[in-house]
């Protein structure tokens, strides 16, 4: 049986609210749905309460799961609500003390990053700095190992979209490294 | 969004299925199609290895995330119960094969498992068990996945992201590999990518270059720490 094709079953027995099932799907997806909002929110504690509510949510809706997407995008699609809702409503509150301290971390100027990290290292550290979005699109296609479908379905976007998107995003990133002073001579 | 960063003169569908051929999710159709392009096109080829390198850039960015607290699924389990439409939990010894079986490999991140079935396929050819053996022959290695979480050890040493050439024969691995005093000590993960490491007092450069050098066995390296 395919991985998704045991991920529907988990999902079937889940709705026949068998709760070894559900702790078998999140053993299986737990630590990549806690990345993918820890992307977002930046807390792992706030990353960690979501990741569960992502889980108790499939315990309740997993009857309505129609099995038209992949088990895994289904819940990468939970996870991305649940994450922008809590981003949403944080918008208008005060910075937490992690979230201020990664912005002042984005302060620091290319030389000074050159000077204190090896090349590896400040590749990474652009990587953090794209926009939200192509950050996203990044880690989905190149982490999370989405098809372009699977993307366009989390996402709720066309496929060129997902593929201009993902362009876009190699590009910014390559302007950072610019600005941080590696050429990679593309674009 | 405007198109017109996209107007390089190259084929620009091509160029926006790259990242996609990386990560291996491309339609037979479309995987056929973007490897004629790559064939005889250096510029082509030379943007796939940017992809390779910002996929392992992106992957090793995500894998410094860290996981969940251990008490997650404990409080998981309570909120579940505190629903009260759970059925009985049967008793984990008395669980099916398959039961058992998801239990054992929940134990992994998603990567780790997807990790562990390459490895295994990689085992049903020669290539594979020359570089097993060459995966154990430092004992006290510590062992991690290209890409999954492994044990909390620091790893010493120069680690690189390296994918070998299709064609390189796994002698050609070895000799690579001892004559840098480098050892594979994990993968492959998805795009056939291993985690190779150098003594701690190489130079990270000549390293690089050495392994760049050797395109006919190498075909991407990057620095991983």
């Amino acid at each position: 049986m395919t991985s998704d094709g045991q991920d529907r079953e988990l999902l079937a027995r889940i709705a026949r609210k068998d709760a070894a099932a559900v702790q078998a799907l999140f053993a299986r997806h737990q630590t990549r749905i806690f990345r993918f909002i820890l992307r977002f929110v930046r807390n792992e504690a706030i990353a960690e309460e979501l990741c569960n509510e992502v889980f108790l949510e499939v315990w309740r809706k997993a009857g309505s799961y129609r099995g038209q997407s992949a088990a895994a995008t289904w819940l990468m699609s939970i996870a991305r609500n649940k994450a922008l809702s809590l981003l949403r409503k944080r918008a208008d509150e005060e910075l937490d003390d992690d979230y201020a301290e990664a912005l002042a971390d984005d302060s620091d100027t290319p030389d000074v990053d050159v000077a204190k990290q090896d090349k590896a290292e400040i590749m990474r550290r652009c990587i953090d700095r794209l926009s939200a979005q192509h950050k996203e699109i990044i880690d989905l296609v190149y982490y999370h190992e989405m098809s372009v479908s699977e993307v366009s379905e989390t996402l709720g976007i066309p496929v060129n979209t997902v593929k201009t998107r993902m362009f876009y995003a190699r590009k910014q990133l390559s302007e950072l490294f610019k600005s941080a002073g590696i050429d990679r001579g593309w674009p | 969004m405007s198109n017109t960063a996209l107007k390089t003169g190259h084929n620009e569908e091509m160029e926006l299925l790259l990242p996609w051929y990386a990560t291996g999710k491309l339609t037979d159709s479309e995987k056929h199609q973007v490897e004629a392009w790559l064939d005889g096109n250096p510029e082509a080829q030379s943007h796939l290895e940017i992809v390779r390198e910002e996929m392992a850039l992106t992957i090793e960015s995500n894998e410094t995330l860290g996981v969940a607290g251990a008490g997650a699924l404990h409080r998981l389990m309570a909120a579940i119960e505190a629903e009260g439409d759970a059925r009985p939990q049967a008793d984990p010894q008395q669980g099916g094969f398959m039961e058992r079986i998801a239990g054992f490999l929940g134990g992994f991140s998603p990567r780790v498992y997807a990790t562990a079935l390459a490895a295994c396929l990689l085992l049903l050819i020669a290539q594979a068990g020359i570089i097993g053996a060459l995966l154990t022959s430092t004992p006290d290695a510590t062992f991690r996945t290209a890409t999954g979480g492994g044990p909390a050890t620091v790893e010493s040493g120069i680690i690189a992201l390296v994918a070998f050439q299709d064609a390189a024969s796994a002698s050609d691995i070895g000799v690579l590999m001892s004559d840098n005093e480098a050892e594979i000590i994990g993968g492959p993960a998805e795009g056939g990518l291993y985690r190779v490491r150098f003594p701690q007092t190489a130079d990270p450069d000549a390293v690089m270059n050495q392994l760049r050098a050797a395109s006919d066995v190498v075909k991407f390296v990057a620095l991983s720490q």
